[in-house]
C-alpha cells in the first residue's frame, strides 16, 4: 500500500499510526521494536514513525483497552513486552478501515488521487 | 541490556523527565534491538551511542510519552500514606510473583508442605508432654507405686493394707485413694447384655481430680460403706446410650454384674481419669479387714501432695514411711519400697521417648523447610540483582526495595502458611487418632490444631523473614553503576557458596530423619519375623467378662460347657479357653512361688512367674507345642489333685539339669501344684521381650480372670464370630461376648506402637527427602542459569556436553556428599535415642546407613541431572555474542 506520497500532510500520518498498530497486531502479539521494523519495512519507508510517539500511542491504546501489553520471557533473549488485540481493539479495527477507507475514497474523488 | 536502560534513565534525567521502570525497559530493549540491527548482532557499543540515544529519543516527542506512559507499578510510599503504599506494594508483589510462577509455586509449596507435616507432630507432643493437665492443681497429683527392688519393678500395683499405713502415716500427702480398672456386665430390658469398661475407685478419688458432673453428684465418704446401698456414676456416652440423657436417669438403677446399684450422677464425655474414658465408676466398699489385709497386691494409688512439697521430698518421707512397714510384716515387705512418680511422667513416661524422636524429626523438617526456603530466597534475590540495580539507578531509596522484598517474601508465606493450615488440620486429626488408637494418652485434644499452626506458622515465618531480610539488606547495598556493569551476573561467589550449604545442611538432616526411618523400618520388619511361639493364623478369639448375673452358672462349667460346644461347630479344629491372651495388653496375674522341695528362700527372693489359667486342649489350639509331659485333661478338676504345666524359660531358671515333671510348686498362697508338663516359650506381653517363666494351671483348679475364648478353624476365623457368640449366648443369654477378633490381629495390635512410630518417623524423612531433592534441584538450576555463557564458551571451545554435564554432576555431588557425611556423622551418636524402640538392629547400623546414603545420593543426583542436561545445551553463539 502505497496510498500516501512521502510529503504527505504530517497530521494524516500521526493519524494513521492508530490504524496502522491495530493491524498489525491483528493476527500476531508483536513488541515495540516488531512493529516499528514492519511499519517502516512494509510500506517501504513511507511510514516511519517517531520511537517516542510509537510508544506514546501503545500507551495510549493499552489505556483504552483495545491492545494489552504483557512481558515474555523467552530462553536466550532479552524479555520484551508484547502486544496483542483485545476484542474491543479488533472492533475498533473494523470501524477505523471503514472510516479510512471513506476517507481516501473522499480523497480521490476530490484530488483526483487514482488507486492503482 | 542493563546499561541501555542506564542510558535511557540517564538521558531522561538530563532532561529533567522520568519515566516507570518498565517501560524505561521497554524502551532500552528497543534501543538495543535498533543499534544491532544496525550494527550487527552483538555489536561492540562505542562513542556513536550518546548521538544515537540523543537522535531517537527526541526531547520533543517524549512529553508525549510521558504524559501516555502508564503509572509506575509500585509508587513511591510515605507519600500517599502508608496504607495505600503497602496496598500498592502489595499489587506489585504479586504482579512480580505472578512474573516467576515456579518460583513461587515452589517456595509456597516447602511452606505448605512443611507447616503441616511439622504442625501434626507438634500437635501430638503438645498434646501429651505440653498442654496442662485438666485436674486442679495437677502439679501436685502423683501416682504411689510399690517398687519391687529385686525384681527391678518400680511400677508394681499396691497393696490396701500398706496403703492405709503410709497414707495416714506420711506427712507429705495431703489425700490419697485407690483405684483399680475393672469391666462389668449390664443386664439390659432388652436381654443384650452389655459389657461396661469402668473403674471402681475410693470415694475421695473423683473430687481429688476435680471431676465435674454434668448431672447428680460424685460420691461422699459415705457412698463407700459396705453397708451403705450401692451408688454408680455413670459417663455421659453410657447415659445417652441407655438412658437417652434423659434428665431423670438420676435415682435409677443399673443391674450390674447382676447386682443393682443406684445412678447419683454423669460424668462428661471429655472427663478421663489417667487416660481411660470410663462407662462407669463404682465406690470401692472396703470392709475394715482391708486395713491388715497384707496378702496379694492388685490397686493403683493416687495422692495429691501438700503445698510445698516436692516430689523428691515426698519420695524420701514416703520410702522411710514405707520402712516401717517392711519392719512389721518382714514377710510380704521386704524387697520392697514407694516410689512416687508425677501424674505426667505417669502418663506420658512410656511413650515420651517416641515423642522427642517425633519433635526431633519435626524440628529436622522444620529445619530443612526453612533452609530450602532461605535457598530459593537467595537464588531469587541473586537473579534479581539486576532489577533491583536498575530500580536504583532510577532512583528507589534502598529502604523501599527491602520493604518491597519483604512485602514478596511475607505474601509467599503466607499464602504458603494457609495451604500448610488447611493440609494439617486434616493430618493432625489422622495423626492424634492413631496415636490414641495405639494407647498413647492424650491430655487435651481441643484446640490442639490452632496451637500446632500457630506454632509452625511463627517459625516458618521468622525464617521467611530472615530469608527475606538478607536479600533485601543486599539490595540496600546495590551500587547502581558495578550492577548495570555486570549485566546482573556479578554476584555469584559468597552467595553460591551459602546456598550450596545450605543445600548441604538440608541433605544431612534428610539424611539423619531417613537413617532413623531405616533403622525403625528394619527393627518392625525383625518384630514381624518374631516367633511368638504359637500359631496366630486361623484362630478366632473373644472375650466374655466375669459373669455376675445370680442365675449364671459358675465359671467352671459356663467355660467348659462353651468350649464343648465351640469343638461342634462345622469347620472348627480345636477350641479352648484362657485367662490371660498372649500380647493382648493385659499383664495378667503375677506372683511369686518356690519349688515346695526346696527350703523357703529369703524374703523377697522368692522367684516370681506369670501365672496363665488354661482349659484343656489350650495348647493344642493355639500350636504351642508340648515338650515334656502330658497337657491337662478334664480329669484334673476343682477336687482333684493340683497339677501345672511350665514353659521351658522356667525350667531353664529353674533347674535346666533336672526333669521337672513330678516337682512340686508352692505359690503365694501355699498351695501347691505337681508339674505333670512342659510347653514351649511363648510371647506374653511383648514380641521383643524375653521369654518370661509361666506357670499354667488348669482353669477348673484356678478361675481367675477373664475368660478368653480360642477356636482354631481350617477356614477364615473371622467368618466365625456370630457362631461363636451365638453359642455363647446358647449357654448363658446374659453374658455379653466383647473382642471377637482373629488372634493375627491381636499380634499385629501388638505392634501399633512401633508401626505408629515408623510410619510417623517414615512420613517426616519421605517430607524431608523431598524437600531436600527440590533444594538441590533449584540450587544447581540457578547455577547451570547463572553459568549459561560460561558453558557456552566451554561448548565453544571444543567442550562436549558430556564435560559440562560431569562438571555439574560433580559440584553437586560434593554438595550432596558433604551433606551425606554430615548427616551420618550425627546420625550415630542420635540414633541412640532410638535404641529403646529398637529390634533386631543395632543404632548406627552401617548397613542402614548405607542404604539410606545410596538413597540420598540418587534422588539428589537425580535432581541435579536435570538441569544439569540443559547446561549441555547452552548456546555457543549467545555465549559468544555475550546475551
Amino acid at each position: 500500500m502505497s496510498a500516501l506520497p512521502p510529503d504527505a500532510p504530517r497530521e494524516a500520518k500521526k493519524g494513521s499510526a492508530e490504524l496502522v498498530i491495530l493491524a498489525l497486531l491483528e493476527h500476531t502479539p508483536r513488541h515495540g521494536y516488531d512493529l516499528a521494523a514492519r511499519i517502516e519495512q512494509e510500506s517501504g519507508g513511507v511510514l516511519a514513525y517517531n520511537f517516542a510517539s510509537l510508544y506514546a500511542t501503545l500507551y495510549k491504546l493499552e489505556g483504552r483497552g483495545w491492545i494489552t501489553g504483557r512481558w515474555v520471557e523467552r530462553a536466550g533473549q532479552r524479555r520484551r513486552r508484547y502486544y496483542r488485540l483485545t476484542p474491543a481493539g479488533a472492533a475498533v479495527l473494523e470501524q477505523q478501515r471503514d472510516e479510512w477507507l471513506q476517507f481516501m475514497l473522499a480523497l480521490g474523488r476530490v484530488a483526483g488521487i487514482r488507486f492503482a | 541490556m542493563a546499561d541501555w536502560q542506564a542510558r535511557v534513565v540517564t538521558h531522561l534525567r538530563q532532561r529533567g523527565l522520568e519515566l516507570p521502570s518498565e517501560v524505561v525497559e521497554e524502551l532500552a530493549t528497543h534501543l538495543e534491538d535498533a543499534w544491532e540491527s544496525a550494527h550487527g548482532p552483538g555489536a561492540a557499543v562505542d562513542a556513536d551511542v550518546e548521538a544515537f540515544v540523543a537522535r531517537t529519543l527526541r526531547r520533543a516527542d517524549l512529553a508525549a510519552l510521558v504524559r501516555r506512559a502508564p503509572p509506575p507499578p509500585a509508587p513511591e510510599p510515605g507519600e500517599a500514606g502508608a496504607l495505600s503504599g503497602l496496598g500498592g506494594e502489595l499489587r506489585y508483589s504479586l504482579r512480580v510473583l505472578q512474573r516467576a510462577p515456579v518460583f513461587s509455586l515452589a517456595v509456597i509449596l516447602v511452606i505448605a508442605l512443611g507447616i503441616a507435616a511439622t504442625s501434626a507432630a507438634f500437635s501430638l507432643v503438645y498434646s501429651t508432654l505440653l498442654a496442662p493437665l485438666p485436674y486442679p492443681d495437677a502439679d501436685r497429683l502423683v501416682m504411689v507405686w510399690e517398687h519391687n527392688l529385686p525384681r527391678n519393678q518400680p511400677r508394681n500395683v499396691i497393696n490396701p493394707g500398706n496403703f492405709f499405713a503410709w497414707s495416714e502415716r506420711s506427712t507429705s500427702i495431703e489425700a490419697a485413694g485407690m483405684f483399680r480398672n475393672e469391666v462389668s456386665n449390664l443386664a439390659t430390658d432388652d436381654g443384650t447384655p452389655e459389657e461396661l469398661r469402668g473403674m471402681m475407685v475410693q470415694t475421695n478419688i473423683l473430687s481429688m481430680v476435680g471431676a465435674r458432673p454434668l448431672a447428680g453428684r460424685v460420691f461422699v465418704e459415705e457412698d463407700g460403706n459396705p453397708a451403705a446401698p450401692r451408688t454408680v456414676v455413670i459417663g455421659e456416652g453410657l447415659w445417652r446410650r441407655r438412658f437417652g440423657g434423659a434428665a431423670d436417669t438420676i435415682g435409677r438403677t443399673l443391674t450390674m454384674n447382676g447386682e443393682p446399684a443406684t445412678v447419683i450422677g454423669v460424668l462428661p464425655a471429655s472427663f478421663d481419669l489417667l487416660g481411660r474414658r470410663g462407662d462407669y465408676w463404682r465406690p470401692a466398699a472396703l470392709p475394715p479387714e482391708a486395713r491388715n489385709a497384707f496378702r496379694g497386691r492388685s490397686l493403683m494409688a493416687l495422692a495429691r501432695l501438700r503445698p510445698g512439697v516436692s516430689v523428691a521430698a515426698a519420695q524420701q518421707e514416703l520410702a522411710s514411711v514405707f520402712e516401717g512397714l517392711v519392719r512389721e510384716h518382714p514377710a510380704f515387705n521386704t524387697g520392697w519400697t514407694l516410689n512416687v512418680v508425677p501424674l505426667r511422667e505417669q502418663l506420658v513416661s512410656e511413650t515420651r521417648p517416641a515423642l522427642w524422636v517425633l519433635f526431633a524429626a519435626v524440628v529436622a523438617v522444620l529445619v530443612v523447610a526453612c533452609a530450602n526456603v532461605a535457598a530459593l530466597m537467595l537464588v531469587r534475590a541473586a537473579g534479581r540483582r539486576h532489577e533491583l540495580a536498575v530500580k536504583v539507578a532510577l532512583g528507589a531509596r534502598p529502604v523501599h526495595l527491602a520493604r518491597q522484598l519483604m512485602v514478596e517474601t511475607l505474601l509467599l508465606v503466607g499464602t504458603g502458611g494457609l495451604a500448610g493450615a488447611a493440609l494439617a488440620a486434616s493430618l493432625t486429626r489422622m495423626v492424634t487418632a492413631t496415636a490414641r488408637e495405639a494407647g498413647v494418652v492424650l491430655v487435651t485434644d481441643t484446640g490442639v490444631g490452632a496451637v500446632a499452626v500457630g506454632f509452625a506458622a511463627v517459625l516458618t515465618l521468622v525464617t521467611a523473614v530472615i530469608c527475606g531480610v538478607g536479600p533485601a539488606l543486599g539490595a540496600s547495598r546495590v551500587s547502581a553503576n558495578d550492577a548495570l556493569r555486570e549485566g546482573g551476573r556479578g554476584a555469584v561467589g559468597r552467595r553460591g557458596t551459602l546456598r550450596g550449604w545450605l543445600v548441604a545442611g538440608e541433605v544431612a538432616a534428610a539424611m539423619l530423619l531417613l537413617s532413623g526411618a531405616g533403622l525403625l523400618t528394619r527393627s518392625y520388619v525383625a518384630l514381624q519375623q518374631v516367633d511368638p511361639g504359637f500359631t496366630a493364623s486361623g484362630v478366632l478369639t473373644a472375650r466374655v467378662a466375669r459373669l455376675g448375673s445370680a442365675a449364671s452358672r459358675s465359671e467352671v462349667a459356663f467355660g467348659t460347657e462353651v468350649v464343648e460346644r465351640l469343638r461342634g461347630l462345622p469347620g472348627v479344629t480345636a477350641a479352648a479357653a484362657t485367662s490371660f491372651l498372649p500380647l493382648d495388653g493385659n499383664p495378667g496375674i503375677g506372683s511369686s512361688f518356690r519349688l515346695a522341695d526346696r527350703p523357703e528362700p529369703p524374703d523377697g527372693e522368692r522367684p516370681v512367674a506369670d501365672y496363665r489359667p488354661v482349659t484343656p486342649g489350650y495348647f493344642a489350639t493355639l500350636g504351642i507345642p508340648l515338650r515334656m509331659g502330658r497337657d491337662f485333661t478334664a480329669a484334673d478338676a476343682a477336687e482333684r489333685p493340683r497339677v501345672a504345666i511350665v514353659s521351658e524359660s522356667f525350667v531353664r531358671m529353674l533347674s535346666p539339669e533336672v526333669s521337672p515333671i513330678g516337682r512340686r510348686l508352692a505359690d503365694s498362697l501355699g498351695e501347691t501344684q505337681e508339674i505333670v508338663g512342659v510347653v514351649g516359650d511363648v510371647s506374653i506381653s511383648r514380641l521383643d521381650g524375653e521369654a518370661r517363666p509361666v506357670i499354667y494351671l488348669p482353669f477348673a483348679q484356678f478361675p481367675a480372670g477373664t475368660l478368653t475364648f480360642v477356636v482354631r478353624t481350617s477356614g477364615d476365623p473371622a467368618a466365625l464370630g456370630r457362631s461363636l457368640e451365638a453359642t455363647v449366648r446358647a449357654v448363658d443369654p446374659n453374658q455379653p461376648v466383647s473382642d471377637i477378633r482373629p488372634l493375627e490381629s491381636v499380634v499385629a495390635r501388638s505392634l501399633n506402637r512401633p508401626r505408629l512410630a515408623t510410619g510417623a518417623l517414615g512420613l517426616f524423612a519421605a517430607a524431608a527427602l523431598l524437600l531436600a531433592a527440590i533444594g538441590v534441584y533449584g540450587v544447581v538450576a540457578y547455577g547451570v542459569a547463572e553459568r549459561r555463557a560460561e558453558f557456552g564458551v566451554r561448548i565453544a571451545l571444543g567442550a562436549q556436553p558430556g564435560d559440562v554435564m560431569r562438571l555439574v554432576l560433580r559440584q553437586s555431588l560434593v554438595m550432596i556428599g558433604s551433606g551425606v557425611l554430615a548427616g551420618a556423622a550425627l546420625a550415630v551418636p542420635l540414633s541412640q535415642w532410638l535404641r529403646s524402640a529398637l529390634y533386631g538392629v543395632a543404632p548406627g547400623d552401617p548397613w542402614t546407613l548405607a542404604a539410606v546414603a545410596a538413597l540420598l545420593v540418587a534422588a539428589g543426583t537425580l535432581a541435579s541431572y536435570l538441569p544439569a542436561r540443559s547446561g549441555t545445551r547452552a548456546d555457543p553463539v549467545a555465549a559468544l555474542r555475550g546475551d
